[in-house]
């Protein structure tokens, strides 16, 4: 006890300011936090949070005896593990491609033209997306023009292909975003382990996989470690935006079902229910995930 | 000479498939913001009956002569400029600084404050608590709450710590040698050293902060604080609702759609960052140690 | 050092700005409720004997919020400022998440004396005791709303009688029939002249009206002679609505309220109606027989806008998204191209075609907040709109300067008014105020005392195109329940299994009937149907129909009407 004080007063500085930044973190994050008690209320503004009338687990009982709820949860599950999954590849190999291009000029376009999809609205993107593949889009006009098809194919109707086509869109619009993080961790690898890699004999490629790969782990593991313990929040506004009846038993994911709920009524109470589910699965999720990290690697959350 | 390699510019079989790729990946991903550029250019009407590729087919300023008429244009860019600037380097600062107190293995309550940092990005909290929290603290109505909300995001912090966790301890140590407090070892050697991910992590509260507008239309009463993002919003609202209105079945003859005013407003939104960002690139060199200690 | 510098240099920086531009915010959060000034728009009132009374409204509709510019007044607020003796500021909508907007106002506790509002966000404001009941306050203080409007009282009440809202659209005249695309077809007009249909020059009384078989009849003229062409487009939940009402039945799709039909004497889900499988059969066979592209339910509003302005669809069976844009872009270019309105009939024997639609939407709009320190000072104000003289400024202007007097009384709209009407020119509407006032406050909008339209534009339609609006010649032949307000919502609290279960449905009720519709042949259609009525069934569909038929029972008492006749009664003037 005495030795943890002694540590305590030498760090002062930094104490201080993580004191400070804990105050902070109460007040601007824990006291909204405490707002979800109206999932165990029948909330209404009107009577506010004192005196709404407690319904205790009402809303969570509803959300699961729900019929729908285990496809909702499939469906949100598979796109987001899918994005994740394609997306963290995608984006490690564009930084991996874009570390080895040599040409400063080409280097530089490439990386500022690869992320610009992500200031484009979710609109225009999911818009663009059905432009490209409706009935009387480019693909279609494509495959018909060389005879492949004799009529065009609704691949925006068809359901098995929805989670596929959901992946494509989300990876194709954030990957140039995503690479930038993983470009800063290249860049902070010292040009040593390279110098010493070189001497052994190693190649570019193997460079890649012995020197810049291993170098830009901890990044790729912590950010893993963050996005898997998101993926019960996922989807929202994609999968909004192409939704269209044929596919509605794979495109339907929590956000939006709850969402549409909330159009009809301002169900608050339930949708703050269902957001807390979210948000007790979100950090087992964390901890599990975080525990494994921190078992078969040396690097982890805390 | 390293292992009789010349180091010259010899363009290999291995350059050839980056290049490659790197090409064709950058025309997929143009190819829409082209797009969107012959738009933006676009008259509505003639936009609606689609197939507009790279080109405009009916050419028009209208678009952007709206958006820069708007009248309080000039002083939301002001509003959004003083946000960006002050809301990207404030957190800066205090993110960097929470993040190198938590990689300090030796931190009294080390678990305690991930986990106070780490939870609420996984926690969300409503619209009307969060609303109620800030009107106690002051906030609403007030520049404040474009900064003080976004301080510290978690994901930002444990990015920088995880970066300063791969710089290596030796410099550290001897600059303590030379009788340095752990503030000065952050400001003189960690942070010249960390500027990659500093700058990716100011470019990603940059872009957030610039392109914001829920705050501003919550939180802020009145049109002073407006942001240009939030006048654009509110633009494209207008559009929106009066061009599917179908209570008066007037002619409209207004060329203007929604779509195509999305299309002006998405590069009047991105021309910005995108000018910003080729300056920022030379900050991602590989990170040079300065006076590095040899083990 | 080079850090403390940079460090020193921010904070310098950080202070002068922010406090610059917290010296320009308002710190309005925890003031009072009485408007503070807030606009710098034109001459206020002149300063007469007693002050000036300061009001504050918020428009917290998204749409009507377009309208206005809260930092300029426009003529007709200025000028009803003016008569009036009070300063209005106004407090609008700024994006299109009205709900959350509006939900964050009425948290903060810092309410507005006036509140326009809508739907659920209204209902939940009257039921929250947000505002206040107003039937004494007109009792007493509005004498003209009293003599003028008291025949319309009916609709602004809530089921127990009290009137929290007072509405627009208040035509005292039936001859105000206008806008009537809920149960029609649409159809081009240059291709029917080339077919030589013979009611498009509506000489006959009946003209406007087309059978089932006729339309169909026409769309297969359509496929021999214009192979190219789309004969038909549409949007499952509109196509549903006009082919109920082309039966003659009464029913009211409404997301937020209601999905009911009114079949056999009482009120029933339209899900659970007797008819919807054979309408949803129809569907479906209108698609496998070509009539409608394959995809047909799934098109987006931006695939729908392209083919139709690109001149390809021939026809929609009731209205589409995006059709109102694809339309004037295709009548700008040639007025021949544009689409025309025929109301679906099922045989010529249908009588009851329901008009009229926004007598029978959406609750009264315009509210009182109970923050309100002088209700008494707003009724008055808003009296003054429901007076002949405050009906003719907000609904026509102020003679001179919007619209001119002619010889025999009639008013003329002055052209920039004419045209920008016409063309929803917002700057027009902000700058003059005409076309947004009278949405928004209870003036009289029907036939003034020389039998002219208080609306300037109205009278313009009356003459103009027959096409583009409904006038006098036909409006005799249709039935005008107007007396019943047709929304007989379900009520969250006392009918909260029936809440819950239109809460379910509605996520999912017309996709899944889409699907059916979709189907590739008349057994899958069924089959997909069966599966959504058992879906609904096992939701609470049953409570659902129950508390509907509850609801417009007590309806029709609460009126005064036999609930056999409800929207069976034929039309007056038949």
């Amino acid at each position: 006890m005495k030795k943890t004080w002694m540590k305590f007063k030498r760090q002062y500085r930094l104490q201080i300011i993580m004191i400070i930044m804990t105050v902070w973190a109460l007040l601007i994050c824990y006291i909204p936090i405490m707002g979800n008690v109206i999932a165990f209320q029948d909330y209404s503004i009107g009577k506010g949070f004192l005196h709404s009338p407690w319904v205790g687990l009402r809303h969570f009982k509803s959300f699961f005896t729900n019929r729908y709820t285990l496809q909702l949860i499939r469906n949100t599950l598979a796109m987001s593990v899918m994005s994740l999954i394609f997306g963290t590849i995608f984006a490690i190999s564009l930084a991996l491609i874009i570390n080895e291009i040599r040409s400063g000029l080409l280097k530089k376009t490439v990386q500022t033209i690869s992320y610009l999809p992500h200031f484009l609205s979710m609109g225009i993107c999911a818009n663009l997306f059905i432009q490209i593949l409706g009935r009387r889009g480019l693909i279609n006009g494509f495959l018909q023009e060389i005879h492949l098809l004799d009529r065009p194919f609704p691949f925006l109707e068809t359901e098995q292909l929805f989670w596929i086509i959901m992946t494509i869109l989300i990876v194709w619009k954030e990957v140039g975003w995503n690479a930038i993080i993983y470009l800063a961790a290249i860049a902070g690898i010292s040009e040593e382990v390279y110098e010493a890699a070189k001497m052994d004999g190693a190649g570019r490629l193997q460079c890649i996989f012995h020197v810049t790969l291993p170098g830009i782990a901890p990044t790729v593991i912590i950010l893993a470690i963050m996005d898997i313990a998101k993926i019960f929040n996922g989807g929202f506004e994609q999968q909004l935006l192409m939704f269209n009846p044929n596919v509605m038993d794979y495109a339907e994911v929590i956000n939006t079902y709850v969402y549409k709920r909330g159009m009809g009524a301002a169900e608050f109470s339930y949708a703050t229910a269902v957001g807390v589910f979210q948000s007790v699965i979100s950090i087992l999720l964390l901890v599990i995930v975080n525990r494994i990290a921190r078992k078969f690697s040396e690097v982890s959350l805390w | 000479m390293v292992n009789g390699k010349s180091m010259r510019r010899k363009i290999t079989a291995f350059d050839a498939f980056i290049y490659f790729i790197a090409v064709v990946f950058t025309a997929i991903v143009i190819f829409p913001f082209i797009h969107l550029i012959a738009l933006s250019f676009n008259d509505g009407m003639d936009a609606m009956k689609g197939g507009i590729g790279f080109w405009p087919r009916k050419f028009t300023l209208e678009n952007y002569k709206i958006i820069l008429q708007e009248s309080s244009l000039f002083r939301a860019t002001i509003v959004s400029v003083a946000r960006t600037v002050i809301g990207t380097l404030v957190p800066l600062i205090a993110t960097g600084l929470v993040a190198f107190c938590l990689t300090r293995s030796d931190l009294v309550g080390r678990r305690f404050y991930h986990i106070v940092f780490i939870l609420p990005m996984y926690i969300s909290a409503g619209l009307i608590p969060t609303f109620l929290t800030y009107k106690a603290m002051g906030l609403t109505n007030n520049f404040m709450v474009y900064i003080v909300p976004n301080l510290v995001w978690a994901y930002n912090i444990i990015i920088i710590r995880t970066f300063f966790d791969g710089l290596p301890r030796s410099l550290e140590e001897s600059a303590i040698i030379d009788g340095a407090n752990e503030l000065q070892v952050f400001f003189r050697i960690f942070i010249p050293l960390s500027m990659p991910v500093i700058v990716t992590v100011g470019l990603f509260n940059a872009v957030w902060q610039w392109n914001s507008w829920f705050d501003t239309v919550m939180y802020i009463r009145g049109n002073e604080l407006d942001t240009l993002s939030s006048l654009l919003a509110h633009m494209l609202m207008e559009q929106q609702t009066n061009f599917i209105n179908d209570m008066k079945l007037a002619k409209r003859a207004v060329s203007l759609t929604p779509e195509v005013l999305k299309a002006a407003m998405t590069i009047v939104t991105a021309l910005p960052i995108m000018l910003v960002y080729p300056f920022l690139q030379k900050y991602f060199v590989k990170g040079v140690m300065v006076g590095a200690v040899k083990g | 050092m080079k850090a403390k510098k940079m460090s020193a240099l921010v904070l310098s920086m950080l202070m002068t700005v922010s406090s610059l531009l917290s010296g320009c915010g308002t710190e309005s959060g925890e003031t009072a409720n009485v408007s503070e000034e807030v606009n710098s728009g034109e001459a206020g009132p002149e300063a007469e004997e007693g002050s000036t009374k300061e009001y504050s409204m918020y428009i917290g509709d998204a749409w009507m919020s377009t309208l206005f510019d809260s930092s300029n007044k426009d003529m007709v607020l200025t000028e009803l400022e003016k008569r009036t003796n009070t300063q209005i500021s106004m407090e609008l909508v700024k994006s299109s998440d009205v709900s959350s907007e509006i939900n964050v106002m009425l948290a903060s506790g810092d309410l507005p004396d006036i509140i326009f509002a809508s739907g659920e966000t209204r209902s939940q404001m009257i039921r929250d005791g947000y505002v206040i009941p107003l039937n004494d306050l007109i009792e007493e203080h509005a004498p003209n709303m009293k003599k003028n409007l008291s025949s319309v009282f009916p609709e602004w009440e809530e089921r127990d009688g009290t009137i929290y809202g007072l509405g627009s659209f208040v035509w005292n005249d039936p001859r105000y029939a206008l806008n009537l695309t809920v149960n029609t077809v649409q159809i081009r007009y240059d291709i029917l002249k080339e077919l030589g249909y013979e009611k498009l020059s509506r000489e006959n009384p009946m003209d406007s009206f087309i059978t089932v078989e006729e339309y169909l009849n026409l769309l297969d003229q359509v496929k021999e002679k214009y192979p190219d062409m789309y004969p038909a487009l549409f949007d499952t939940e509109k196509a549903i609505e006009v082919l109920f009402k082309a039966k003659g039945l009464q029913c009211v799709l409404l997301p937020d309220s209601t999905y009911s039909v009114y079949e056999d004497g009482k009120a029933v889900s339209i899900f659970s109606s007797k008819y919807m499988p054979e309408v949803i059969q129809f569907l479906n066979d209108f698609c496998t027989d070509g009539y409608a592209p394959d995809g047909v339910t799934s098109y987006t509003e931006e695939e729908n806008q392209a083919m139709i302005a690109q001149g390809e669809v021939f026809s929609t069976l009731g209205s589409v998204k995006g059709l109102d844009a694809a339309n004037a872009a295709l009548s700008a270019e040639n007025e021949e191209s544009r689409f025309v309105y025929f109301y679906l009939v099922e045989s010529q024997d249908i009588q009851n075609v329901l008009i009229n639609g926004y007598a029978t939407a959406e609750g009264p709009n315009l509210m009182i907040s109970k923050n309100c320190e002088d209700p008494e000072g707003v009724i008055e104000f808003l009296d003054y709109c429901a007076s002949e003289e405050g009906s003719t400024l907000v609904c026509a202007g102020i003679a001179g300067e919007t619209y001119t007097v002619e010889e025999d009384g009639t008013k003329v709209p002055t052209e920039e008014i004419a045209n920008g009407y016409a063309m929803w020119d917002l700057n027009m509407i902000k700058k003059y105020g005409i076309g947004n006032w009278l949405n928004t406050l209870p003036a009289m909008e029907g036939l003034d005392a020389s039998g002219n339209a208080y609306d300037i534009n109205a009278q313009a339609a009356f003459t103009s195109d027959p096409w583009v609006m409904y006038n006098n010649k036909d409006w005799e032949h249709f039935a005008f329940p107007r007396t019943i307000n047709a929304n007989a919502k379900i009520d969250s609290i006392s009918q909260s299994e029936a809440h819950e279960a239109l809460s379910k449905i509605s996520t999912y009720a017309f996709d899944r009937i889409a699907k059916a519709v979709a189907a590739s042949d008349s057994g899958k259609c069924m089959e997909e149907w069966e599966t959504c009525i058992s879906q609904m069934r096992d939701d609470g569909l049953e409570a659902l129909d129950q508390a509907m038929a509850d609801n417009w029972a007590a309806l029709a008492e609460a009126y005064g009407k036999n609930q056999e006749k409800i929207f069976t009664t034929p039309a007056e003037g038949q």
